[in-house]
């Protein structure tokens, strides 16, 4: 029961994490979504061992700094996300970091109106990070004096953060300064592309479909969407309950939430999402306006939801259901595909079923896009979504730089997305290798043994994406290394299946590779200078939102294709109606702004 | 030296002191809060940053009145529902009273008190599992082989204001009724002494003392009900809300918590929450001078 429990709220920290990734990054560049990136097993060997102090590692990087005191002291961090990082830090990586430090982290966690209110109460933490509509604060944030400018505090303590993203720091300077021009919001996952990118074990988002019922009815070759509804309905048919006599559907939604709308269909089909109710294309940039472009991908995506209702494939319930029940059914076996590629059934999708290759496995054919596919260049990480910035009320700044520089290096770095060197991972034969139980990856109590070190997903301390390339040619996350040992079976017969040897990320890339399939490894400088847009646009397009997430049963359960256009049209003129086409207009402007920004300063 | 009458005094004031302290706390402070309703309003700049924009926030809900029509439509129709339901906790309280065991009368009064500290979020959280497609309620609709509709109660638009109040009513009948159960135990026994004698019967009882005795509260609390018409409370309807009920369940608390905490309009959403409280106040010296006038009864 208690295993359970975490289990549960370990994929709660997932998938809020990767909720705040996906929709939230305002201003976010759209290419930068990548939740991972394996290394060639093939890697170069270590050249050195990783530094064993952090002056040692910013010397190793750039230059020494000043002895800062090491007297124990506590900074509460504004962290966000799912409670299950909240309090003391009281992980491997947090006692390492208290050890080497004298910090305790003290995480607080919640939503953007939790801080919002902790803003406006004046209960500042020492750390703040962005996120959801604390994003659109920033400028607020540096005029009302709440951050503390950063560029002295990088100068003397920031040496790894000036040597590995420097890019991002100018970025930072450019877009959330409050035209200052100076620095105060420090990005995550910053990452640079390699110069042969091994594919990831899968992609990030689309539709994950159940492996082992396409399998069972034969694994039809699929070209199209509706070879691909059709595909669903055999396979719902065939299955229509599931071991314990639940009605199955092969897609659901949850409700309150755009994420259903605008990630899988827009991913599947070569898009992101992007700020300001855009998708914008991988390949060529073009940004969709979603709400008001009534043939971009966006409404083609609700129009693809609506033809699965229609066919009965769409469970009624992903109206009302909270994200919660929704996972459950993909992992209970009651639906069939899932929206991304962080829940793709696990353990529980097997015994649940009763099917060892029961898993949730983005099926080549229907659809071209296959997002995030390799390591890619995000010279300005996340953006805003979320950044770090130090307050006002931090009395240990120098202390902090510190911390987040040593985060931002090869050692601090693997230590926060690997663990403890020496008991997580080791370097054995000239390579750095995962050790011990974190080696141990089908063993029943690696989740929890990843939650006691503090590995997963806490992202927001570092400047550096976990599949940053270390000196010694492997990531910074060395699971990302992909160990044939760890390929499920699904994934193994997924692989063979359509003509590669180990795992789906080889049959994508084989896909792009030959033209016929896309990715997003092309980097837009464009999108990270983007600035934010009025107040009141911003308004109006939360308002959209709001009237989107009201109304979005009318759109998928309209009885015929004539209905269906019907309450599009009637939506379109009701967004004219708030203004949401000036909006629009603005976030045109500020892309052609930050366009000719970058062409000016040569940032392409 | 105090007299004795005002030590007596003194006391009682020094015990009411910490509630009043409460009350201005917390009731009255706040209220400081409406000035900002003339302020473009941002939680990250101080006051004196803020920019002043005069009535243009009151403005705003006249351009928006189609918005707060719709809202009002579902606040209106919440609460009249709810008024026309205040008369339940009074009759099963009166017939907890009725219940001579007193080991069951305490079980079911345990048990009909207990969901009134259950939040709201548990709630939904067992509504759906009562009530979604393959719950406990259509499981067994489906054992009996009876028509089991596709979408489950929690997204019935038809039914949404009806299955709201009959939560509201399920999740606080209880805790009323315990402020009736006060109030008949507060009715002088010899009046029923004396009704018996009279010949009244268990139901002769109920009809010439026991509703009568109730009456003073319950218009008391109707009173407090009306005054709280458009107070529908907010975490119910936001945990219930979803894009099948969405036209129904969006009322006015709900509604400011939107413009407020999503849009981050606070300026609006304080006009909006200062409107309600005026209206609140105005409805409660209405209906209190009514209830004087024709009833004689007032709680102000």
């Amino acid at each position: 029961m208690s295993g359970m429990k975490k289990k549960s709220s370990l994929l709660a920290m997932v998938v809020s994490t990767s909720l705040l990734v996906m929709t939230a990054c305002s201003g976010n560049n759209a290419t930068n979504n990548a939740s991972s990136a394996p290394a060639s097993s093939a890697a170069p060997a270590s050249s050195q061992a990783a530094a064993s102090s952090p002056a040692a590692d910013a010397s190793a990087g750039t230059s020494d700094y000043p002895e800062l005191p090491r007297d124990p002291i506590t900074l509460k961090v504004f962290i966000g996300g799912s409670d299950a990082n909240k309090g003391i830090w009281n992980t491997s990586i947090g006692k390492v970091i208290q050890e080497k430090f004298g910090i305790t982290l003290d995480f607080i966690t919640g939503d953007d109106v939790k801080e919002k209110t902790m803003i406006a109460g004046g209960d500042l933490p020492d750390v703040i990070t962005t996120g959801g509509s604390v994003s659109a604060l920033v400028d607020s944030l540096i005029q009302g004096g709440q951050v503390i400018q950063l560029d002295d505090l990088i100068d003397k303590y920031g040496p790894n953060i000036k040597k590995n993203t420097p890019q991002a720091l100018e970025i930072m300077k450019a877009s959330a300064s409050n035209n200052t021009g100076k620095l105060y919001f420090l990005p995550v996952r910053v990452n640079k592309a390699a110069s042969s990118p091994v594919p990831l074990k899968s992609a990030l988002a689309g539709f994950y479909t159940r492996w082992d019922l396409y399998k069972a009815i034969g694994a039809p070759a699929m070209t199209n969407e509706d070879d691909f509804l059709k595909v669903n309905k055999e396979m719902q048919d065939k299955f229509p309950t599931t071991k314990d006599g639940k009605k199955t559907y092969a897609f659901s939604a949850w409700a309150a939430d755009p994420f259903p709308y605008i990630i899988s269909y827009p991913f599947s089909m070569g898009y992101n999402n992007w700020t300001a109710n855009t998708s914008i294309s991988a390949t060529t940039g073009e940004v969709v306006d979603n709400y008001i472009a009534k043939d971009g991908v966006f409404w083609n995506g609700i129009k693809f939801f609506n033809k699965a209702y229609r066919m009965g494939l769409f469970d009624p319930e992903g109206f009302t259901q909270k994200i919660e029940q929704y996972i459950a059914k993909l992992n209970s076996g009651q639906v069939f595909n899932s929206a991304a590629s962080f829940w793709m059934g696990g353990n529980d999708l097997v015994t649940n079923t009763g099917n060892a290759n029961a898993e949730l496995l983005q099926l080549p054919g229907p659809f071209p896009g296959y997002m995030a596919l390799y390591p890619k260049d995000a010279p300005g990480g996340n953006l805003l979504g979320p950044a770090r910035a130090i307050t006002k009320a931090n009395k240990y700044p120098e202390r902090t730089m510190e911390l987040f520089n040593y985060l931002s290096g090869d050692e601090g770095g693997r230590l926060l997305f690997t663990g403890v060197k020496g008991v997580d991972w080791d370097v054995v034969d000239g390579k750095p290798q995962l050790i011990g139980k974190m080696a141990n990856t089908t063993d029943p109590g690696y989740n929890d043994y990843l939650t006691s070190v503090g590995t997963e997903k806490l992202n927001k301390l570092s400047n550096l994406h976990e599949a940053w390339t270390a000196e010694d040619g492997y990531p910074l996350d060395l699971k990302l290394v992909i160990d044939p040992a760890t390929v499920t079976p699904a994934e193994k017969e997924l692989a063979q299946q359509f003509g590669a040897d180990l795992y789906p990320g080889q049959v994508y890339d084989k896909l792009v590779k030959d033209g016929k399939a896309v990715t997003d490894s092309k980097y837009f400088a464009f999108t990270a200078f983007v600035k934010q847009m009025s107040e009141p646009n911003q308004q109006i397009m939360v308002k959209a939102d709001q009237y989107f997430l009201a109304n979005v049963a009318k759109f998928i359960m309209a009885k015929d294709d004539a209905a269906f256009d019907a309450a599009r049209n009637k939506a379109v003129d009701d967004f004219l109606a708030m203004g949401v086409d000036k909006a629009y207009a603005e976030f045109h402007k500020l892309i052609d702004d930050a366009k000719a920004f970058v062409k000016e300063n040569n940032l392409e | 030296m105090l007299s004795k009458k005002n030590r007596i005094g003194w006391k009682y004031f020094l015990i009411a002191m910490p509630f009043m302290i409460y009350v201005i706390a917390f009731y009255f402070v706040p209220l400081f809060g409406w000035i900002y309703s003339f302020y473009n309003y941002n939680p990250a700049l101080s006051f004196s940053q803020l920019k002043f924009v005069g009535f243009d926030n009151f403005m705003k809900m006249y351009n928006e009145r189609s918005e707060i029509y719709r809202v009002l439509k579902n606040t209106l129709a919440m609460s009249f529902l709810l008024i026309l339901v205040t008369p339940l906790p009074l009759i099963a309280a009166i017939m907890m009273n009725e219940i001579r065991h007193n080991k069951y009368k305490r079980f079911i009064q345990t048990v009909t008190t207990l969901p009134n500290f259950i939040s709201w979020i548990v709630v939904f959280a067992l509504a759906f599992a009562v009530f979604s497609s393959d719950g406990l309620y259509y499981t067994l609709l489906k054992n009996l082989h009876l028509d089991v509709p596709v979408i489950g109660l929690l997204g019935n638009n038809g039914a949404a204001w009806f299955f709201q109040a009959g939560l509201y009513v399920w999740k606080t009948i209880g805790w009323t009724m315990i402020i009736y159960m006060a109030a008949i135990a507060g009715i002088d026994s010899e009046q029923y002494e004396a009704a018996r004698i009279d010949g009244a019967g268990k139901f002769g009882l109920m009809r010439h003392i026991t509703i009568p005795g109730l009456a003073p509260t319950f218009f008391v609390l109707l009173l407090l009900q009306i005054s709280n018409l458009l107070n529908n409370g907010f975490d119910q309807y936001f945990v219930f809300y979803n894009s099948l009920v969405a036209d129904k369940l969006d009322v006015l608390d709900f509604y400011i918590y939107k413009v407020g905490w999503a849009v981050s309009d606070y300026s609006y959403a304080t006009v909006l929450g200062m409107v309600k409280s005026l209206l609140g106040i105005a409805l409660l010296f209405s209906v209190n001078y009514l209830s004087k006038k024709t009833k004689g009864e007032s709680i102000l």
